[in-house]
């Protein structure tokens, strides 16, 4: 009688948790000064527990927050990937230009650079701006999209007030036949709103098992009920 | 030169979560003695929201898949028609399925829509399979998941390429209008290396693996199992466990594996 089990036995570190990034490019520019800057950090701040929240939905999946800021430079803000659980929100500030090129490029950089492969989750982006890019945004979404990982992500972008560059926006999303299309962020709580879907939705769509052949429609059904604007207010 | 088979599924920790049921789905012959012909398949049922008869699909891909195999074992010289046969012979199944449970009013056809991809959205489906008789092995695939063959020197391979032009979780699909385009597939004939073991499985497994280096090793080793004289029944009986624990500390998906050997020490004849 053998004592061999009779399937093989797994090997610690053999299993793993998968990973999904998530990844913000916020634009700190001089006119997001004030009212719009103030409602950036507190929807970050209430989007973050939301995200935790999913996270705990999907015990699988392994949440990692980066954040980039842009203004006359683009940096990180938060540059090492940062287990959801670990996240503390440092507020951001506004002053400069809008170095969205930029802010792309290292982005692409950023996920070159990552843990990749076909076990790996597609990355979440989500990019916020106020106004038009001041430096050179056609090599940066050259060089963003020069990723492997940057074509394969969820990106979802948030158009803040209403003198944005939506055609910008909407080549980062590069949505097919345009099903998704850059959220509307006209006031405050609308920001809010906006940014807590964009770190939920596309998180809860992209680390339960899908394997489907369009992710994007979905979400694009589930972006539909933001539009509503939910005050009057404009900025 | 005989052949026996066996497989198992597990629900998903994430399915059991969100109320969904196991969307996978399988079947492997022979199970209970030896036979010169088996066949072995599984099939992955998508997860969201619009893929709401998946499970259903996964079933009748399945189906799908004997119905058209067993045809195209008897008739080897006409495997080009059978990514047709898969894919038409699915479809029939499903607009069975809708005549016995009509869709919901409103998803017969979604708006600006013009094919009968509206109607075999909500049951797509993936489907892996492995069917040979005692002159060919024909390895047929749509979609995610795996499928490997094993081989007297101890080496496994892929048979068929991976797909290409996907991002991210996407999968081609049998509700997809160009399904029969995307079905992958390739006959072996007798003449040729002949494996001696084989393994379908859906994407849940693999993906709860640290990479392919560590499923394939897995893999190999199932081989090392059931070839060595170790009771397959005693492996099939084991897998559900197997498959949970693999669920559960990887993908958090539904896990579906079947495996196939040759020759198998016949122990219970």
């Amino acid at each position: 009688m053998s004592e061999r089990p009779p399937v093989p036995v797994i090997t610690p570190g053999a299993l793993a948790r998968r990973r999904l990034h998530v990844m913000f490019a916020l634009d700190c520019s001089g006119s997001m000064r004030g009212d719009r800057i103030a409602s950036l950090n507190y929807a970050m701040r209430s989007a973050l527990p939301e995200l935790l929240s999913v996270a705990e939905d999907n015990p699988e999946v392994q949440v990692m927050v980066q954040v980039m800021r842009f203004d006359t430079v683009a940096r990180w803000h938060i540059d090492e990937p940062t287990p959801i659980e670990e996240m503390e929100w440092i507020d951001l500030d506004a002053g400069g230009e809008t170095a969205m090129g930029s802010a792309l490029a290292q982005i692409g950089e950023a996920l070159d650079s990552a843990e990749a492969g076909p076990r790996q989750l597609p990355p979440v982006i989500v990019l916020a701006s106020d106004g038009y890019p001041t430096d050179d945004i056609d090599a940066g979404l050259e060089q963003f999209f020069s990723s492997a990982a940057a074509t394969a992500a969820t990106r979802i972008a948030i158009a803040i007030g209403s003198n944005t560059d939506l055609d910008t926006l909407e080549r980062f999303m590069n949505s097919p036949e345009a099903r998704l299309k850059p959220l509307r962020a006209n006031n405050a709580p609308d920001l809010v709103k906006s940014i807590k879907w964009a770190t939920t939705a596309p998180v809860k769509a992209t680390s339960s098992p899908t394997n489907a052949p369009d992710v994007a429609s979905q979400l694009a059904l589930n972006a539909e009920q933001l539009e509503a604007p939910s005050s009057e207010v404009v900025w | 030169m005989s052949w026996r088979a066996g497989g198992a599924t597990a629900i998903g920790a994430s399915h059991i979560r969100n109320k969904r049921p196991n969307q996978d789905a399988f079947y492997a012959s022979p199970t209970q003695q030896s036979d010169p012909r088996f066949m072995i398949c599984v099939a992955d049922g998508h997860g969201s929201d619009a893929y709401y008869r998946s499970d259903i699909g996964a079933r009748l891909a399945v189906e799908a898949f004997i119905e058209a195999i067993s045809w195209n074992l008897d008739s080897p010289e006409q495997i080009n028609s059978l990514p047709q046969d898969i894919v038409q012979i699915w479809r029939r199944l499903v607009k069975q399925d809708i005549g016995r449970n009509p869709l919901p009013p409103g998803f017969e056809r979604a708006p600006g829509r013009a094919s009968d991809r509206d109607i075999f959205e909500p049951y797509g489906s993936t489907l892996v399979g492995v069917a040979a008789s005692e002159q060919i092995c024909i390895v047929v695939q749509i979609g995610d998941g795996d499928l490997l063959l094993g081989y007297e020197d101890g080496t496994i391979n892929r048979p068929l390429a991976a797909d290409t032009g996907l991002h991210g979780e996407q999968t081609y699909s049998l509700c997809l209008d160009d399904a029969p385009q995307r079905v992958k597939y390739k006959a072996i004939k007798r003449t040729e290396t002949w494996p001696d073991f084989v393994l379908t499985s859906t994407d849940g497994v693999s993906k709860a693996f640290v990479d392919d280096a560590a499923f394939v090793d897995v893999v190999r080793h199932y081989r090392e199992l059931v070839r060595s004289g170790e009771d397959l029944q005693a492996t099939i009986n084991a897998l559900p466990d197997w498959l949970r624990q693999v669920s559960d500390n990887g993908s958090g998906d539904d896990a579906t594996l079947c495996l196939a050997s040759r020759r198998y020490k016949i122990q219970d004849q």
